[in-house]
This record gives C-alpha cells, sequence and structure tokens, in this order.
C-alpha cells in the first residue's frame, strides 16, 4: 500500500495526473446528482476539462485540443442550447426534485460498485496478470509515447484513408437524421 | 509515463459514474448526458492504449469517438425535442406504449 | 391327366370366382353398365366352372397312386430365413371342401339370381358372393398357415359386407359389426397362435410343422397327459381361431344376429361354408393337436356344451332363420365334439352332410319368405301345406335330415360320431351327444309342424320361382342320398378300430329321434307351441333360453360396459395431458417472458447493467 502511495507522488506528472483525475471524478458525480440542469452542463464542461489535461499529460497533444475544441465546445454548445429550450426555470427543477431523489438509489450505486470492482478485477496488472503486453523495443526507458498531430495527420492520410470518408459519411447521415426529427411537422400530433 | 493503473482506475470509474447516472435519472436530458461521461471514460482508455503502445492508432479511435458522440447527440437531441413536444415533459417513463 | 393340367385345374378354382369378382367390383368404377342377365352369368358362370374343374381334379385325383397334389405357385415373401409361398395343397380333406364349396355354392347362386332379382344391388351382391367363395377356396386349399389366414380374413370380409348387405337400416349394420368384431377376437387368438409357431418352428407350412411338432412335442404316455405345455397353447390359440369363426362357445353369440342378411347368403355362409372353416382348420392340423390331449379335450368339451346350450335356445325361437341359425350352432357343436374325441373322418363327413340340408333348410326358408311377403315368425303362418307343396317336402327332407331319422343323409354321419364317441370310452359326452340328439330332432319338427300342419294365418303371396325350384330340388336329392361315405376321407384320417357294439345300444340311438319327433307332435296336437305361459318361472326360463343363454346381456354387461366407462374417463388422457402439459408451458414462458417487456426504458438498461455484471461474476468465478 505504501509503495503504491510513493510511486502516486513520485514525479510531477503523476501528481498532476492524480489532480486532474479527482477534479474529473468529483465533477462526475456532481454531474449526475444535480436537479438543475444547467448545473449539471457545467460541471459536465468542467469535467472535460480535466479529461483533456489528461490526455496532455498522456502525451495526445492532438486528443487533447479536439477534446476541448469538438466536445466541450460544440456539443456541450448543443446540449446548452436545447436545454435553454425546454428548460422553465423553478418549475422545471420542482419536478426534477420529484423524478430524482437520492435516497432511492442504493440499489444502482451497489450495482455500479460491484461493476467496477468486477472489471478492475479482470482488467487490472494488479491481479498478478501481466501488463499491457509492450513489444520489447518499446520498453526501452526513452521511449516517450507522445503522438502528436504530426502523426496522427500522416496515419490519417496513410492507413486510415478510409476512415475519414466513412466519419464524413457518418456525419451526413446524422445531420439528415437531426434535420428530420427536429423538424415541427404540419399535421396535428400523434 | 504515467503507471497503467491509474489510468485504469480512472476511465473505469468514470465509466461506472455514467452507469449510475443512466439507472437512477428519469429525466431524458440527464440521460443522454450520463451517456456522455461513459463515451468519455473509453475514449480515455483508448488514448491511453495509445500512449503505451506508442502508436497512434488509439487516437484515431478517439476521433471515431468524437465523430460518433456527435451524431449521437445531434439526433438523441432532436429525438429529446419531439418527445417534449408530444407530451410536454422529459419523463421516460411516460413512454411506455411499446409494453407486452 | 398329366401333373401340369392338374395343377392349372387346381388353380383354376380359386380364381374362376376372384376373376368374376374383381371384374364386377372393377365395372362400377369405370362406369361400365353391366346388364342383369351377363351379371348373372358371369357369377354363376365361374362358379359352374370352377364346380367343373373340382370334377376333373376328382377324377384326376382318383388316377394318382397316393392321392395328393402339392404345388407352390410362387414366393409370397421371404425374410431371412422365414418365407411364406402361394402354395396349394389338394388332398381328400381339401377336395371334399372344395366340392362343396363349389358344388352347393353352384346352386345357392343359382338361386340368389331369381331371390335377389328385385333388388337394386345386384351386381354388388354377387360381387361380394364371389369374393367370399375365392377368399374361402384360398382358406382350404392353402399349404400353409399364412396363406389360410388370408383366406380367413377374407371370408370374415366378405361376411362383414354380406351382413350388412341392406345397410341402410341400423341393425343390418350393427349385426355386422358385432360379427365382424367377435370373430376378430377369435383370429387374434389365432395370429398369436401363428407367431408361437413360427417362432418354434421358423415356418408355416402346415405339413412341416406336423412332422416338426411330432418330433419336438413327443406324445408320451408319461403320468401328466393334460400337461399345460407349449403345444397345448398353440393348439388352444388356434382352437381360440376356430372357435370365433365356428360359432361355438363363447363366440357363438354373432351367429343369430347375423341372419340379418339375405337368406342365400345365410345358407352360403352361415350354414354350409364360413362357419366350417374352424372345423376344417382344426381338421387339417389334427396331427398337431393330437400331441396335446388338454386341447383335444377342450375342443370336445366346447362342442358338447355348445351343441346343448344351442338346441335348447332353438326350442323357443319365433323366427324362422334364427331356428336354423342355433340349429348351425348346435350342429357345429357335434362336429367339435367329433374332432374333440378324433374322429375326423366322421367330422367332416357331418360337415358334408350338414352343409346339404342346412342349406335345403336356408333356401327353403328363403323361398317360404319370400312367398309369405317377407314374414319371418313362424307364429303367423300355419297349415301351408297343401298351399306350398314344394316347399313343404322341401322342408320335410331338411328337418328329417336334421334330427337324423334313418335313411337320411344326416342320420348316417349322426351315427358314425356317436359310434366314434363310445369308441373312445367319451361316455358322458355320448349322453350329453344323445340329448342333443333329441332336442333336435324336437325343435326340427316343431319348426315342420307350427308353418306348415294347423290352421292357415296368412295366405301366401306366390309361388317359388323356377330358378329357386332347381336348385331346392338338387339340394333334397343330396340330402336324401348324401349319406354315401367318401372313400379317401376314410384313408386319410387312419381310422380307429371298430369295435362291436351292442345292438341295443345301436337301437336306442336310432330310437331317440324317432321319439323326439313324435313327442313334438303330440306337444304340437295340444297346443303348447306358441302358447302364452301361466307361470312365471316358466316364463323366466323362456326368457332366458329365447336370449341363447343370456350371452349377450353378460358381454354387455361384463365387457362392453366397462370398456366404455374406462374410455369415457379417459377421455383426457395421460398422453392428451403429456402434449397440453407442452402447449400450457410455452403458454407460462410466452407469459413470463413478456412480463419483461414493460415498455419501460429505465428498466431495460437495468437490465442490461445488471446481466453484464452477471456476466462478468460469472467470469470471475470459472
Amino acid at each position: 500500500m505504501t509503495e503504491e502511495l510513493t510511486l502516486l507522488f513520485s514525479s510531477i506528472p503523476n501528481v498532476l495526473f492524480v489532480i486532474a483525475s479527482a477534479v474529473a471524478l468529483i465533477s462526475a458525480m456532481l454531474t449526475v446528482t444535480r436537479h438543475n440542469a444547467v448545473h449539471a452542463l457545467l460541471y459536465l464542461v468542467i469535467t472535460m476539462m480535466a479529461i483533456s489535461l489528461i490526455f496532455f499529460l498522456l502525451g495526445a497533444s492532438f486528443a487533447a485540443a479536439l477534446q476541448i475544441i469538438v466536445y466541450a465546445g460544440a456539443i456541450m454548445v448543443l446540449f446548452v442550447f436545447v436545454t435553454m429550450m425546454l428548460h422553465q426555470g423553478e418549475s422545471t427543477i420542482i419536478q426534477e426534485k420529484q423524478l430524482y431523489q437520492p435516497s432511492k438509489s442504493l440499489g444502482a450505486a451497489v450495482l455500479c460498485v460491484i461493476l467496477l470492482a468486477e472489471t478492475l478485477f479482470l482488467l487490472s496488472p494488479l491481479t498478478g496478470e501481466e501488463p499491457i503486453n509492450l513489444s520489447i523495443a518499446d520498453t526501452a526507458a526513452n521511449v516517450s509515447g507522445n503522438i502528436g498531430a504530426r502523426e496522427i495527420g500522416l496515419t490519417l492520410f496513410g492507413p486510415y484513408l478510409l476512415l475519414v470518408e466513412i466519419s464524413a459519411l457518418l456525419l451526413l447521415t446524422a445531420l439528415i437524421g437531426a434535420f428530420h426529427l427536429g423538424r415541427r411537422h404540419q399535421e396535428s400530433e400523434l | 509515463m504515467i503507471p497503467q493503473e491509474f489510468v485504469l482506475f480512472f476511465s473505469l470509474a468514470l465509466f461506472c459514474i455514467g452507469v449510475f447516472g443512466v439507472l437512477v435519472r428519469r429525466n431524458l436530458l440527464f440521460i443522454l448526458i450520463s451517456i456522455e461521461i461513459m463515451l468519455n471514460a473509453v475514449a480515455v482508455l483508448f488514448v491511453a492504449a495509445s500512449h503505451y503502445h506508442n502508436s497512434g492508432d488509439g487516437q484515431i479511435m478517439y476521433l471515431l469517438i468524437l465523430t460518433l458522440a456527435a451524431s449521437e447527440v445531434a439526433v438523441g437531441l432532436g429525438l429529446l425535442i419531439q418527445m417534449y413536444r408530444r407530451t410536454h415533459t422529459l419523463d421516460v417513463d411516460r413512454l411506455s406504449s411499446m409494453k407486452g | 391327366m398329366d401333373h401340369q393340367t392338374l395343377t392349372k385345374l387346381l388353380l383354376a378354382v380359386p380364381l374362376l370366382p376372384l376373376f368374376s369378382a374383381t371384374l364386377l367390383i372393377l365395372a362400377p368404377l369405370f362406369s361400365i353398365k353391366l346388364p342383369k342377365q351377363l351379371v348373372a352369368l358371369l357369377a354363376v358362370g365361374s362358379m359352374a366352372t370352377a364346380a367343373l374343374c373340382t370334377a376333373f381334379l376328382h377324377q384326376g385325383l382318383g388316377d394318382l397312386t397316393e392321392p395328393v397334389i402339392q404345388h407352390v405357385y410362387g414366393t409370397w415373401m421371404q425374410v431371412g430365413s422365414f418365407s411364406v409361398a402361394f402354395g396349394f395343397h389338394l388332398d381328400a380333406l381339401s377336395l371334399v371342401m372344395i366340392s362343396i364349396i363349389t358344388g352347393v355354392g353352384t346352386l345357392i347362386h343359382l338361386y340368389s339370381v331369381g331371390f335377389m332379382d328385385q333388388d337394386k344391388d345386384f351386381q354388388r351382391y354377387f360381387a361380394y358372393l364371389n369374393l367370399f367363395v375365392a377368399a374361402m377356396l384360398i382358406l382350404v386349399l392353402a399349404d400353409n398357415l399364412l396363406l389360410l389366414f388370408l383366406g380367413w380374413e377374407g371370408v370374415g370380409l366378405c361376411s362383414y359386407l354380406l351382413i350388412g348387405f341392406w345397410h341402410s337400416e341400423t341393425n343390418n349394420n350393427q349385426a355386422a359389426n358385432k360379427a365382424f368384431l367377435m370373430t376378430r377376437i377369435g383370429d387374434t387368438g389365432m395370429a398369436i397362435g401363428m407367431f408361437l409357431l413360427v417362432y418354434q418352428f421358423g415356418t408355416l407350412d402346415i405339413q412341416q410343422i406336423q412332422i416338426s411338432a411330432a418330433e419336438l412335442w413327443p406324445l408320451s404316455n408319461s403320468s401328466a397327459p393334460y400337461a399345460f405345455d407349449m403345444v397345448t397353447i398353440c393348439c388352444l390359440l388356434l382352437l381360440a381361431g376356430a372357435v370365433g369363426k365356428s360359432g361355438q362357445l363363447p363366440l357363438q353369440s354373432w351367429l343369430p344376429d347375423a341372419m340379418a342378411g339375405p337368406t342365400p347368403v345365410s345358407a352360403l355362409i352361415h350354414a354350409a361354408t364360413m362357419v366350417t372353416a374352424g372345423v376344417y382348420l382344426i381338421a387339417r392340423c389334427h396331427a398337431l393337436f393330437e400331441l396335446s390331449p388338454l386341447a383335444m379335450q377342450c375342443v370336445a368339451a366346447i362342442g358338447a356344451i355348445t351343441l346343448f346350450i344351442a338346441a335348447s335356445a332353438a326350442l323357443v325361437q319365433s323366427d324362422v332363420k334364427r331356428i336354423l341359425a342355433y340349429s348351425t350352432i348346435s350342429q357345429i357343436g357335434y362336429m367339435f365334439l367329433a374332432l374333440g374325441a378324433g374322429a375326423y373322418s366322421a367330422a367332416v363327413f357331418h360337415l358334408m352332410t350338414h352343409a346339404f340340408f342346412k342349406a335345403l333348410l336356408f333356401l327353403s326358408a328363403g323361398a317360404l319368405i319370400y312367398c309369405m311377403h317377407h314374414e319371418h315368425n313362424i307364429f303367423r303362418m300355419g297349415g301351408l301345406r297343401k298351399k306350398l307343396p314344394l316347399v313343404w317336402g322341401c322342408f320335410l327332407v331338411g328337418c328329417a335330415a336334421l334330427a337324423s331319422l334313418p335313411l337320411m343323409s344326416g342320420f348316417f354321419s349322426k351315427e358314425l360320431i356317436l359310434e366314434k364317441l363310445l369308441d373312445n370310452h367319451m361316455y358322458g359326452y355320448w349322453v350329453v351327444a344323445i340329448a342333443g340328439a333329441f332336442l333336435t330332432a324336437f325343435y326340427s319338427f316343431r319348426l315342420l309342424f307350427v308353418i306348415f300342419e294347423g290352421e292357415t294365418k296368412k295366405e301366401p303371396d306366390m309361388q317359388p320361382t323356377k330358378t329357386m325350384i332347381v336348385p331346392l330340388s338338387v339340394l333334397a336329392l343330396l340330402a336324401i342320398f348324401g349319406g354315401i361315405q367318401p372313400q379317401g376321407l376314410v384313408a386319410l384320417f387312419q381310422p380307429t378300430a371298430g369295435q362291436e357294439h351292442n345292438i341295443g345300444i345301436i337301437a336306442f340311438t336310432i330310437a331317440v329321434p324317432i321319439c323326439a319327433v313324435l313327442f313334438s307332435f303330440i306337444q304340437f296336437k295340444r297346443g303348447v307351441f306358441g302358447r302364452e305361459l301361466k307361470s312365471v318361472t316358466l316364463m323366466r326360463v323362456r326368457d332366458f333360453l329365447y336370449s341363447g343363454w343370456a350371452f349377450d346381456w353378460f358381454y354387455q354387461k361384463f365387457f362392453v360396459k366397462p370398456f366404455v366407462t374406462l374410455a369415457e374417463s379417459n377421455k383426457n388422457d395421460i398422453i392428451d395431458q403429456a402434449s397440453i402439459a407442452l402447449i400450457n408451458f410455452s403458454r407460462l414462458l410466452n407469459k413470463l417472458f413478456s412480463r419483461l417487456q414493460t415498455g419501460s426504458l429505465r428498466w431495460y438498461s437495468g437490465s442490461l447493467v445488471l446481466f453484464s455484471v452477471a456476466a462478468l461474476g460469472f467470469l470471475i468465478i470459472t
């Protein structure tokens, strides 16, 4: 136990990682337990920022940038707009208080804790199984694991060229679908 | 390098928080938010994998997750609005006409 | 005649009626209308030709050194080492049988042309009748038990078809069903007996079985003569079949009801041929039966008891055909008794004479019914001696032969049986036979007196037609002169040593029927017959005898009713329950699983998580 604690605080990236993950976890907890939708969304934005920091610590600068630009910047904005359309202020919060009562969520909490324990047990190197199988060349001390934007670009234009097209198709589908689903129909509502 | 166990623990814990949110909330909007948390947790795992394997594949997968999340949110929120227009409430338990 | 011609003639005998039956059955299917004359010509012609072939065979058999013709015409089936062939075996016994069948059969066919002239189902009648004769011929000519069984079942089928010939009346259908089912019970026993024989010997060839049986189960004068061993079981099972077909105890009650069919049918099937099939079977397998003294005793006992029961039942009947039916049962009882005593030639001789006089009696009864506008009750007739002289003459001859009055054919055969009983020291049976003879003479002349003497209660409508008169006359001649004993029969069955009999006993046996006739005449003059009875006990006795010793009531109460109740209570039986349970189970599963479809999103996501937790837990544990 003490061995892990020393490992935890042995280097600055580790400390930063601990702080960032704590922030992310706590704000995620707060997200799912708020009654006010806007509060929940704001906490979600904080979670995403923290995750972005973790990406930076993992050396994935491109991913970190994307996280902030796309996820926190576009997707969360979409959420906020829709909340703006539907949120009617105090009455919605009172309604929400009825819909979610923390005292009633004990069973789900237990279930999630069990799920966490199980997945940890199965996936973790702590159980004595071998750690993630790294190739011999990578286990050298001077491999940093920092993958930057340049490498990602080369990969995208190389082996994963088709993937770009597919994701474009996916976005097109979503665009058309969202447009159709959001339409106000002329005929009477069912 | 950050030890693997930390990242694994973090990702799984975040995922479980998302699952908790999906199970417990009755408001459809909050369910969608919890799904976002779950997606994020998985994204962290992929990026960590690319870090430990020292290849770009994990981040490419992250890119795809991002695309997926975006489209899913767009469509999901469209459905949310439709539901609100029809039933004037976001309580998901009202939508039980597929019973039996 | 050489062997080839003889075998061809032998094959022709059953095939001619079969061919004519096939034509008559198939013609309506191809919408060919045959004129009545052609049908009659075909039916009677095929029978007459078969009779002619029989006559030639008689001639040819006499020329041979050993009077046996055995020929195999083809293989029926072959399974491993078990094979059954289409083979015919002609010896004195089967020659007598086919002579009776074709001869008497031709006369009855000729008679039927006149009798069924007005009936609209003329063609169908002759088709069935010819089919019956073909099946019966196969039965008596077969050289193996399976081919015999084919003929056996064939005659059973035709009997059913002909009893229920006028099928628009429910009574006729019920009578036909009863006949078929009761003979079926016997047939099942016979089939099991055949299975046992195949198991023991691997073959069903009759001659082969008798030879092998003598080797396997030698008759020993051991201390246990009446042992219940395998040969006894086989014989008793074959006896069961014979009992069913010949209408003996306990399967006799179908025969009186079978009189619902047309009278020529009763004459042919239920007097001369089908009911004698049982006698034929036992006579044919006599070597097998001799190996089991217990079975022989059973045969004799059944014969004796049946003969007495039927004779007593015939005393009080009022329907002319029913009297003759009970009389048939009783006379076949005599034949069984003779078989049980080992007197095979006597039994077959009696079979022959019985065929003559019983066919005569039935055909005369048919003529009587025809002339009296379908009246069956003898107490509504009377004094017809001057009005229907020919019918009276035939009845007189027939009843005299039946009563075994001296010098009639029936006299010779019955005396022979009684003699053989004495020879074998079966005194108890002899007493029963004498009592039966007394009763037979009594009721047969009761029949004669009630119909033809006294005052006329109903006038006859018409006189018998020419096609009826010719067969009746021929049969009357045969009934008088048919007492000449065929030599071949005696040679076939080793005759038991004839002993010198006390002249007194012979005189006694002759005197018994004559006394019975006189007694009957006295009772008739006193008006006993048909009189209303005063005392209750006598009425009860009369009813008991009338119902044939209440066998029908007995069977209804102890077999039919319990079976029907069992079947009713088992309506929702186990097998039904099993398949219903399957249905109910899948309905239950449906109900359970449809409860999972709540339509609630949270329930679905919750069940998703729950199940993945469970699956992961399972993964960890194993």
